[in-house]
């Protein structure tokens, strides 16, 4: 990923060579890891999520802001710098026993990142690993997973 | 318009994309069927289908540029921008986009909502296609024409998965949806290609 420096993935995507070697990266690391599930955090996990998906055979699952999802949903609190935030996820998108990852473009807090840890961990999903573009590491997001592993490409600057 | 119209006439993959969106009565207010998607995604057959009938029609179109919709149009629109070799644009609700934008604002029910698009996401000249999952009003897609154009893209077409039947474009929004004499729905000129119509109640149980 030489020469990239950016934390607006926008441009990425723009770059229909780098956007792709993006997505083929994360489908290498995936594709033999019998995931069965991606989800994908509003909204920019909307755009990495699905490609990857549909690369290694998974459902993809949306993970959002309060009432965007109709039907039965489960919901998950989490902080924010100032206040806190709810998440939430379809009943019934995930079974108990399968085999997930969580998408996002970028981790900085790991607010949002836990939250979705937290909900499929609560229907009995295995979350195999959380998985970003970018990393801000200056924010320690990692903590907020606990023992869960994060996967990024890119290290950006706090 | 409708894509068994357009040469997928009993193609067995549009009914296994109807079938796979989820009807939600009275949501997100009594009266409305709201099309939910959601299903289509947890369907990887049925959610590779609907990727693979937007690429084969697009892919030799020389579209530089796929625009979509926050936030259901980034479900769709990435994977079509993958497959044909072209950029994606998101274009977003206001005050997400860093940096600066051009903004759009379009009509709801009740109000105004605008629609904004990073400045230089685009070229002059650039043929566009805007991707939404669904097609109601079409306030929103109109809006999105609107800023590619502004910007002098050329928008070919908008893909939706789900939308209203053509011989209820007209009576529903005279001002933006004109049926040509051929009976194809057009927004703002812009023709529209739509997989499946909305169901009113789910097939089974």
């Amino acid at each position: 990923m030489a020469g990239i420096l950016f934390q607006d993935i926008t441009t990425l995507l723009l770059d229909t060579k780098a956007f792709k070697d993006t997505i083929d990266l994360f489908v290498e690391r995936y594709k033999d890891k019998e995931i069965s599930v991606v989800a994908g955090i509003e909204a920019r996990g909307f755009i990495f999520g699905p490609p990857i998906a549909l690369a290694i055979g998974a459902k993809f699952v949306p993970m959002r802001k309060p009432n965007k999802l109709p039907g039965k949903v489960i919901s998950e609190e989490y902080s924010l710098e100032y206040g806190t935030d709810i998440m939430e996820m379809h009943v019934g998108a995930v079974e108990a026993g399968e085999r997930a990852l969580v998408i996002d473009d970028l981790i900085a807090t790991g607010g949002t990142l836990g939250a979705a840890l937290r909900l499929l961990e609560r229907v009995g999903v295995h979350v195999v690993e959380c998985a970003c573009v970018i990393e801000l590491p200056g924010l320690k997001g990692r903590e907020r997973l606990g023992d869960k592993p994060l996967f990024v490409l890119v290290n950006g600057d706090a | 318009m409708f894509a068994a119209e357009n040469g997928l006439r009993g193609d067995p993959r549009l009914q296994a994309i109807s079938e796979a969106i989820r009807v939600v009565p009275h949501f997100p207010k009594p009266g409305i069927m709201f099309q939910d998607i959601t299903t289509l995604l947890l369907d990887h057959k049925a959610f590779k289908h609907t990727v693979d009938i937007f690429v084969d029609r697009y892919r030799n179109m020389d579209i530089s540029v796929v625009a979509g919709v926050e936030a259901r149009g980034f479900m769709f629109g990435p994977s079509i921008a993958l497959a044909i070799g072209a950029k994606f644009v998101p274009l977003r609700k206001p005050r997400k986009l860093p940096g600066e934008v051009i903004s759009e604002a379009y009509e709801l029910e009740y109000g105004t909502d605008c629609l904004e698009m990073h400045v230089g996401a685009v070229q002059p000249g650039e043929r566009a296609l805007v991707i939404d999952d669904l097609i109601a009003t079409g306030g929103t897609l109109s809006a999105a024409i609107t800023l590619l154009e502004r910007v002098g893209a050329e928008v070919v077409e908008c893909g939706c998965v789900v939308g209203l039947p053509e011989v209820k474009c007209y009576a529903v929004e005279l001002l933006l949806m004109i049926v040509t004499f051929q009976g194809q729905c057009r927004l703002n000129g812009k023709p529209l290609y739509i997989l499946v119509e909305p169901r009113e109640i789910n097939n089974c149980c």
